[in-house]
């Protein structure tokens, strides 16, 4: 990572592209706190953050790649340790998608039910920015079409940054995109343009 | 404060703690195991965490938890559950030989 920027603000959503290896997501990592950078610079409504504030002042979510929610416990029973409010655990709980799968443990999920019940469950927190790695990946249409429906609604009080190899379901929800290329951040626009940046494959975007 | 994050944390813990525990006092003897399993239990349970299920930090992160708050919490916890041990084993150790030195 040599010179990665961007600009966020809430009731957009940010596409990220980059190919494998490329430091997506080592960038949300430092972002969130998880990893150190040599030099890092973070603003909050002009207010400079340090990256050991992130996680205890609750400044960015995070919905890493890999399941992270512990897996021995009912949806139902871990509701209540991530959300106090009776308020907020209703509207979960009443999210027509999760109704149906409180009863399960949370370990016998599928892919698409254990990915939109994490996107759910995080959203209600305060966090003013969430970032999504790879949220669409391993999901059936039915289970992607859910979470799109759910991001573009999120968006209205948060703001996302979304990174993900299905760059259509992005480019679908995105308001603006960047790839990181060369350690570097780039605009893009279009999926021509990440033809330019080596991201897809020469005449890709047209014969999809 | 929501507590239940702490616990959810210490529950994940425990299996760690608690085979830890066990050995001690197995091998140590119920005092000097139950003080082995108050200092040792929670770094012994990190330790077991971060090698096994390292990506739910990610739980409590999102939750605004850091690693050390965690960790306070559940040594909290932990002395919670082994106090008890303790006094019950210093009370035995009192009944059965009239003293209570654990030297």
């Amino acid at each position: 990572m040599k010179a990665a920027s961007f600009e966020l603000q809430t009731g957009e959503i940010l596409g990220l592209f980059g190919s494998n290896g490329s430091g997506k997501s080592t960038l949300l990592k430092l972002l969130f706190g998880r990893l150190k950078a040599d030099q890092f610079a973070l603003e909050i409504n002009n207010t400079a953050i340090r990256q050991s504030q992130i996680i205890p002042k609750k400044l960015l979510g995070y919905v890493p790649q890999h399941p992270f929610l512990p897996k021995n416990i009912k949806v139902r029973d871990l509701i209540p340790v991530y959300h106090s409010s009776e308020a907020t655990q209703d509207s979960i709980f009443y999210d027509p998608h999760i109704a149906t799968m409180t009863a399960k443990l949370v370990g016998s999920l599928s892919m698409g039910e254990l990915k939109y019940f994490e996107v759910v469950l995080l959203s209600a927190l305060q966090h003013p920015f969430l970032m999504l790695d790879e949220p669409f990946s391993m999901l059936e249409p039915l289970h992607k079409e859910r979470l799109k429906h759910h991001l573009t609604t999120l968006k209205q009080k948060k703001g996302l940054l979304v990174t993900d190899h299905y760059y259509r379901d992005v480019l679908a929800v995105s308001d603006k995109n960047i790839v990181l290329k060369d350690g570097k951040t780039h605009p893009v626009n279009s999926e021509a343009d990440l033809q330019k940046f080596k991201y897809l494959a020469r005449n890709q975007y047209i014969t999809n | 404060m929501n507590a239940r994050p702490y616990w959810q944390f210490y529950k994940a813990l425990f299996p760690f703690t608690i085979s830890f525990g066990l050995l001690v006092l197995l091998t140590f003897g119920m005092l000097w195991g139950s003080l082995l399993f108050i200092v040792l239990g929670v770094p012994i349970g990190f330790l077991g965490f971060q090698s096994f299920r390292s990506n739910e930090y990610y739980f409590y992160q999102n939750l605004g938890l850091t690693k050390w708050r965690l960790a306070k919490g559940a040594f909290i916890i932990n002395l919670l559950v082994g106090l008890p041990v303790f006094t019950v084993a210093l009370l035995l150790l009192f009944l059965l030989f009239g003293q209570t030195s654990i030297i």
